[in-house]
């Protein structure tokens, strides 16, 4: 009874183990060679696996049992666009499609470079902000000058109305 | 007086921002569709996407792969950009894995800090679905090595690296994060929001939520043990150990 409760724990684990990796398939047709290998996403190859490969017209081109590796390869002409299953047990099942022209399909994203600021663009910018804290920087100085002429004539008028008095009172 | 400090804030704020090396693949999963994987390397300030620094030939570009590494320098050309030098390669990619990238840039000198700059940068490419190989150190003198399976995330998840120096964990090392800020869609309400930092625990473990779509870059910095000499002076080296991840948004 034990041992039942044992094994069938353990079949549990593997098969929720097993579930959480997903099969693949890697095919390719170069050179009159098919290879195929399949494994699953940990890098368990799915070994001794049943496969299929179809044609166009979905006709059995090649069937079989992959290596214990999980691989196949079979020299000779094969079909432009073919279909590719393995069949992995406990519901695992993987498909591949691929033409006999391997990677005509040279899609990636390119990083932008064009949206980055280039320098000249960076040095118009600063020259800006430059120009306007200087000005504000100015425009503050000029009032401080303001200040000081104003004292200044403010001096000068008060010597001034001192002088005409001295002038008046000598008469 | 308060306009002057305002003004040499100002011009701080230029040299403030971080430095990162760049290497950026066209995609982080390689499907037997779409193998042969453009990367970009640069060393720009990537939330603000520039200024651009130059790039001289880097020292070394290799591929890790099954504990198994291979220079990639035959295949780099250099690309001018905003007038700047970086480096381009394509890589086709024939084996399942992971498939680990890293460039070793040559010194920088950065006049504003009076530093060396060496970013060594490690990008991490799934190929055909066999996801083996991310979470092993290469044995790089400075090293993220993840503890997030570091491609197929969403936005929002978090990365969690371990921040290696010659191979020994990095007590409280400081991580520079930055966003790759393309087409800088992203505002940063401050200029504290740039770079973010995250300090490692004491066994050199760091944690980030990634809250945009894109790339992400980690850059843990460590003072080098060795000084170089410029024009008969000696200056210390800055040495980063970076990586590259990206985040998917959904629909």
């Amino acid at each position: 009874m034990k041992t039942k409760i044992i094994i069938v724990a353990l079949s549990l684990l593997s098969f929720s183990n097993a579930f959480a990796h997903k099969l693949n398939i890697l095919a390719f047709a170069e050179n009159n060679t098919l290879t195929i290998n399949s494994y699953f996403a940990d890098g368990t190859p799915c070994g001794k696996c049943t496969f299929q490969v179809l044609d166009a017209d979905g006709k059995v081109f090649v069937e079989g049992r992959l290596d214990k590796n999980g691989e196949f390869s079979k020299n000779g002409e094969t079909p432009t666009d073919m279909k590719i299953i393995v069949d992995g047990g406990m519901g695992h099942r993987a498909e591949q499609t691929i033409t006999s022209s391997v990677d005509t399909n040279m899609a990636y994203e390119e990083p932008s470079a064009s949206a980055e600021a280039d320098t000249t663009q960076l040095r118009q910018i600063v020259r800006e902000e430059l120009s306007k804290q200087t000005a504000e920087l100015k425009a503050e100085i000029d009032k401080g000058r303001s200040h000081i002429d104003m004292i200044i004539a403010g001096i000068g008028y008060i010597l001034g109305i001192f002088g005409i008095a001295v002038l008046v009172r000598k008469k | 007086m308060k306009k002057i400090l305002v003004l040499v804030c100002m011009l701080t704020a230029f040299y403030a921002n971080a430095h990162f090396q760049v290497l950026m693949p066209g995609t982080d999963a390689a499907t037997q569709q779409n193998r042969n994987i453009k990367f970009q390397m640069i060393f720009t300030h990537p939330f603000e996407q520039g200024p651009m620094m130059e790039m001289v030939k880097p020292k070394a570009v290799d591929v890790y792969h099954n504990g198994k590494k291979e220079s990639l320098m035959g295949s780099i050309k250099q690309v001018k950009r905003n007038g700047k030098s970086t480096w381009d390669f394509i890589y086709q990619m024939k084996k399942p894995g992971d498939h680990i990238f890293v460039v070793t840039p040559d010194y920088y000198f950065e006049p504003a800090e009076s530093t060396f700059i060496q970013h060594i940068t490690k990008t991490v490419v799934n190929g055909f679905g066999m996801e083996e190989g991310w979470d092993a150190p290469v044995g790089l003198k400075a090293e993220i090595v993840p503890l997030t399976r570091p491609y197929g995330l969403y936005t929002g998840n978090v990365f969690t690296g371990k921040v290696l120096y010659k191979g020994k964990p990095v007590p409280g090392a400081e991580v520079e994060v930055e966003f790759y800020n393309t087409g800088s869609k992203i505002k940063a309400p401050t200029d504290t929001h740039i770079t973010q930092v995250v300090k490692a625990d004491g066994n050199g473990i760091f944690s980030y939520v990634m809250p945009f779509t894109g790339w992400w870059g980690f850059a843990a910095l460590i003072d080098d043990d060795v000084k170089l000499k410029k024009d008969g002076k000696q200056y210390p080296v800055e040495l980063g150990a970076l990586i590259w991840v990206k985040t998917y948004g959904v629909k």
